[in-house]
């Protein structure tokens, strides 16, 4: 798996400051949940392919091709089965009416959540994970948190070796999580999981530690080495961005851009 | 819910919440599901942490389940959309509720060594499983992302059958050894109880709400998401399924809430 | 000079244990000081280590703190760590948990950062101490992503930052090579001559190494210090050293034992070659390796992770019955990723594994039990039922095996291993060495015919892998088990094995008998190898490498 998703470059993307792509990608989830009509939800996953091309990384969100195909296909299935409302019936299955319109609202929700996916990958593609901690202390979340969430960054490759290891040691005494019934699976990777949450917080004991012996009191007032500043560009990014928003807003308000005016 | 946030203030806890997070990522990420319907329902073999966590590390397994999923699922799977808001809260709570009914209800250590420990385990178990499907489910539903009704049934299945079966198995291997190493969360939050000296009346109508709220709320919002319950909760003349589920589900978060209050 | 650290009569008692961890300890670290404290496993020098730093009794539970600790002034039992740390801070053994920032700069800022300088000072001090542990150009890599040396220069950079008058060292170099050590050890003595760290307190098992940074050197045992003096008069007291179980350095023991007075023992190989006269040895008699019941055969083994990066490229190789094979190369050479292939954990890509004459190539691991047991570098990988008892029973319990038959093995293999007292215990809470043993025996358990090992000796003392290397060529002779070990301490090779090959990128070097690959000591140091002392000294005074003291001894002409 990858660990890192951050693909280095040097685009106008990647030169934003951090907040800005943050509140870039608030503004994305907004506009695309302002429309359910798919033309609409189609424009604005334009927008956010747009600024992905522009940020040159486009080559580390690839991976997330086969998980986004399995949830627009999802959507597409489980809406038109639960969304049972409209004009034009398409299939009748018993007392089960697919609608066209419900079709329609479907595919509008798979735009959508690509859009998401593609506008939150965009952020971490060209923000390493010490600038979103830095953006985040910013915009006041306790160190503490954002110390942790970082650090849990740092851990996962180490641990995931450990848990590498231990499946190997374990498969080599005749303990296998891919044999027998169900029950037998399950049983037999909590016989993987105890090791590898032993060995983790053996690693983890001196943490604490190590923490303190540094200076961190969870407490105290610090300086960071990383500063952030907002250039002009970053001023014009927010201001469109906050147009863009009110102008979808409005237009939904006035009807505009819906398959069905009462859901989201 | 004052231990949630007072946790950061001990390094100790961080590294509890750090140990959460990253070993839940990482089991996320070695076992494959165990597929019951494939592609769209199976066990997670990490779902046997959540319980095991919060029982040990309190409001650092909350936070760290919680953040946990974020990065393993979310961020690193290439996931991360409207609807991980909701799967942040959900995860939080998989973490919150086993804890929190424990430390106010039983007063037998979770050691799942007699049977009584082991049924109080498949108890809190069972809540949490709710409890987090039916919030993620109701926030997808609510904000256009995916139907209730299957979601729900995904994620209970999920969050309860690998704890329900491996759990316990889990417990017993874990609990003594994180309590010599001095690692359970009252050891290193003084001032809070792990286990209750007397169970405070409104502590037990606090469960009892919990319970409803979450147990009998999810049938009850399944059912009408299935169109079952509509005449019993609507009146035969209501055609829209949409608002009403919506509507069913919150009466239940709202029990929910008054609930989990009185447990303070 | 100023004294910077003082205990006056400590002692600790941690938390549910049954015995002091220090006992009465009292001991003044002053200006320009650099102890070394040695002691066998258990003596208490990491705990006297995080005394001076104030993390007992401040950080770690204990039930008992009695006795004073004054760290410049600083009454430890009244500020915190944070603070003390300003003072005197400590880099730990284990790198991974202390390495907790995503980035390298960021790692060493976060020191200084808690310190609350300035972000240009933050970032001339990141610069400083990078330059000084020579990590520069590596400022933005991803701290996971480091190797085992580069993350304990990084964890020692991270210390160095926080510029504190005492550093103190917890066996902080171990994963680095014996040239990395010494730089740092070099560093180290740097930043005291100029003054910007006034003392260093420094634990360590590798003693001709610490001889040349230490002015003093102070021996605990059983929480109490038993001697102290300079390198010098420590070190040549070759008896009390081998007593607790340390190793003093092979030349200073050879020199002993040829009956040279303590003031005559030298310390380094230029020293013994200064004293050495008319020292003239038999040639050692070359041991054949048995070449005939092969038990394992690896024919032209491909394998990789990613396509086309490969890690194995084509490896042959054969082991017989009753041999013991040690297989060396750096981190990355794909030693561990063989060991995989032969338990069958992974499938090569290309080529045949066969295991007692049997073709196992697309068999797993479970078609080994029986033939093959695998004990990994960290015993906490396998270890993880309540009680020893139930941790040796569990392999056979899941071969299916009656209990009867099982009880039987248990005790069996616990005798065996010497760990029958232990059969009630909680293996987690047992020291290293012992879960060491645990492992091992768990593995034996399932009465294989041969045993993989995979590092076992990492983080052991010295004395802690004699021990267990004793033990497993016990089992060699006296079972006639094979014995196949991943290593890369070279006195485990030069002890135990008779045959070695040395891998590098995924491909065997040089596949041969222990004591032609010590006479090639270029290749060795090529591939970042040191051989033993006493094999370097003999090659340079006699021509021919000795494996150990005891075998020079017994060869010797007087």
């Amino acid at each position: 798996m990858k660990f890192v998703l951050y693909v280095d470059a040097n685009s106008p993307i990647h030169r934003l400051d951090p907040r800005t792509k943050l509140y870039w990608v608030l503004c994305v989830f907004i506009w695309s949940m302002t429309f359910n009509h798919p033309l609409y939800t189609a424009a604005i996953l334009g927008i956010v392919l747009a600024t992905l091309l522009m940020s040159r990384a486009i080559k580390g969100v690839k991976f997330a091709t086969i998980p986004l195909t399995i949830l627009i296909a999802m959507c597409i299935v489980l809406w038109p089965l639960f969304r049972r409302e409209g004009t034009t019936v398409l299939l009748s299955l018993g007392p089960l009416n697919i609608y066209y319109e419900s079709l329609l609202y479907a595919v509008a929700v798979g735009f959508r959540l690509t859009a998401m996916v593609l506008a939150g990958l965009t952020l971490l593609v060209t923000t390493r994970i010490e600038e979103l901690e830095a953006a985040l202390v910013k915009l006041k979340l306790p160190y503490p948190i954002a110390f942790g969430v970082s650090a849990v960054f740092r851990f996962i490759p180490t641990l995931m070796g450990d848990a590498h290891m231990v499946i190997a040691a374990q498969r080599a005494r005749g303990v296998d999580p891919l044999r027998g019934s169900l029950v037998t699976k399950i049983k037999n990777s909590a016989l993987i999981v105890a090791p590898i949450f032993m060995t983790s917080m053996r690693r983890l004991s001196t943490l604490p530690l190590a923490m303190e012996s540094r200076g961190y009191t969870p407490t105290a007032k610090r300086t960071y080495l990383i500063q952030l500043k907002m250039r002009p560009v970053d001023y014009i990014y927010i201001a469109l961005s906050t147009a863009l928003t009110a102008t979808f807003i409005y237009m939904r308000l006035n009807g505009i851009g819906v398959i069905y005016p009462h859901y989201i | 819910m004052r231990e949630v946030l007072e946790m950061w203030k001990y390094s100790r806890m961080i590294a509890s919440f750090v140990l959460a997070a990253a070993v839940y990522a990482v089991v996320l990420w070695v076992f494959a599901p165990l597929w019951i319907i494939p592609g769209v329902t199976g066990i997670r073999i990490a779902n046997i942490l959540p319980p095991v966590f919060s029982l040990l590390f309190g409001p650092a397994a909350a936070w760290g389940i919680a953040v946990g999923n974020l990065i393993g699922y979310d961020i690193l799977g290439g996931a991360l959309t409207i609807g991980s808001i909701g799967g942040f809260i959900g995860n939080f709570l998989l973490g919150y509720m086993p804890y929190k009914i424990w430390h106010r209800m039983f007063r037998e250590p979770p050691h799942c060594r007699t049977l009584s420990s082991v049924l109080k385990f498949e108890f809190v178990t069972l809540i949490h499983a709710a409890v987090c499907a039916h919030v993620i489910s109701l926030w997808c539903e609510a904000v256009g992302f995916v139907p209730y009704t299957p979601l729900a049934f995904i994620i209970f299945t999920n969050d309860f059958l690998a704890p329900a079966i491996a759990g316990p198995i889990l417990m017993a291997l874990l609990y003594d050894r994180v309590r010599r190493a001095g690692w359970l969360w009252t050891d290193v939050m003084k001032g809070y109880e792990y286990l209750p000296t007397t169970v405070k009346k409104r502590w037990v109508i606090g469960t009892i709400l919990v319970t409803i709220g979450s147990v009998i709320g999810l049938v009850a919002t399944i059912g009408v998401g299935l169109g079952l319950g509509q005449p019993l909760f609507f009146g035969p003349g209501l055609k829209f399924i949409g608002t009403p589920l919506v509507a069913t589900g919150l009466v239940f978060l709202i029990i929910w809430i008054i609930g989990v209050a009185l447990l303070e | 000079m100023s004294t910077l650290i003082e205990l006056d009569d400590v002692w600790v008692r941690y938390r549910m244990a049954r015995d002091y961890a220090l006992r009465g300890i009292s001991l003044k670290i002053r200006e320009g000081d650099v102890v070394g404290i040695i002691g066998p496993t258990g003596a208490g020098k990491s705990t006297l280590a995080k005394v001076m730093c104030g993390i007992v009794p401040n950080l770690e539970p204990c039930d008992e703190f009695r006795g004073y600790v004054s760290v410049c002034g600083l009454d430890t039992r009244e500020v915190p760590v944070g603070i003390i740390c300003r003072r005197c801070a400590m880099v730990f053994q284990d790198y991974e948990a202390q390495l907790f920032r995503t980035s390298v700069e960021l790692e060493v800022a976060f020191g200084p950062e808690n310190l609350g300088l300035e972000p240009s000072e933050i970032e001339r001090r990141v610069k400083w101490a990078l330059e000084l542990t020579g990590l520069v150009g590596l400022e933005r890599r991803y701290t996971y992503a480091l190797s085992g040396g580069q993350k304990q220069r990084l964890a020692i950079a991270s210390v160095l930052s926080l510029q504190p008058d005492v550093l103190v060292l917890d066996e902080a170099t171990s994963d680095l090579d014996p040239r990395g050590k010494l730089e740092l050890f070099q560093v180290i003595k740097k930043l005291i001559e100029a003054r910007i760290i006034k003392a260093a307190v420094i634990i360590d098992h590798h003693l001709d190494k610490l001889a040349q940074l230490a002015n003093r050197i102070v021996v605990l045992k059983n929480g109490e210090v038993i001697d102290e003096g300079t390198p010098r008069e420590v070190l040549t007291k070759v008896e009390l050293l081998k007593s607790l179980k340390l190793e003093p350095p092979q030349v200073t023991e050879l020199f002993h034992r040829l009956g040279h007075t303590r003031d005559k023992l030298p310390l380094t190989i230029d020293e013994a070659l200064e004293h050495t006269k008319n020292l003239r040895a038999r040639k050692p008699e070359r041991t054949e390796v048995s070449k005939v019941d092969k038990v394992l055969s690896l024919r032209d083994i491909w394998f990789y992770y990613v396509p086309s990066e490969w890690v194995l490229k084509g490896i042959n190789l054969d082991v017989y019955r009753g041999e013991c094979l040690g297989i060396i190369g750096q981190n990355g050479s794909g030693k561990t990723t063989l060991a995989n292939i032969i338990m069958g954990i992974l499938k090569p890509i290309k080529g045949r594994v066969t295991l007692l004459d049997q073709d196992v190539t697309e068999k797993g691991p479970t078609a080994r039990i029986g033939i093959i047991g695998y004990v990994l570098q960290n015993p906490d990988y396998q270890i993880f039922n309540r009680t020893v008892y139930e941790e040796l029973a569990f392999a056979p319990k899941h071969m299916n095996l009656p209990p009867d038959e099982v009880d039987r093995r248990v005790k069996h293999v616990a005798k065996l291993v010497g760990i029958e007292h232990l059969l009630d215990e909680d293996p987690f809470f047992l020291s290293k060495a012992d879960r060491q043993r645990v492992a091992v025996a768990s593995v034996l358990t399932m009465y294989p015919k041969i045993l993989l090992l995979d590092e076992p000796t990492t983080g052991l003392t010295p004395g802690e892998t004699r021990d267990l290397m004793d033990l497993v060529m016990k089992l060699n002779r006296e079972l006639g088990m094979t014995v196949i070990v991943i290593t890369h301490d070279m006195n485990v090779v030069a002890r135990y094995c008779t045959r070695v090959v040395l891998m590098k990128s995924g491909e065997i070097v040089i596949d041969t008998d222990t004591r032609t690959l010590f006479k090639n000591i270029e290749l060795l140091r090529q591939n970042y190898i040191e051989p033993p002392q006493i094999i370097e000294y003999t090659v340079r005074a006699l021509g021919e490498p000795y494996l150990t003291v005891d075998e020079l001894i017994q060869h010797l002409e007087r």
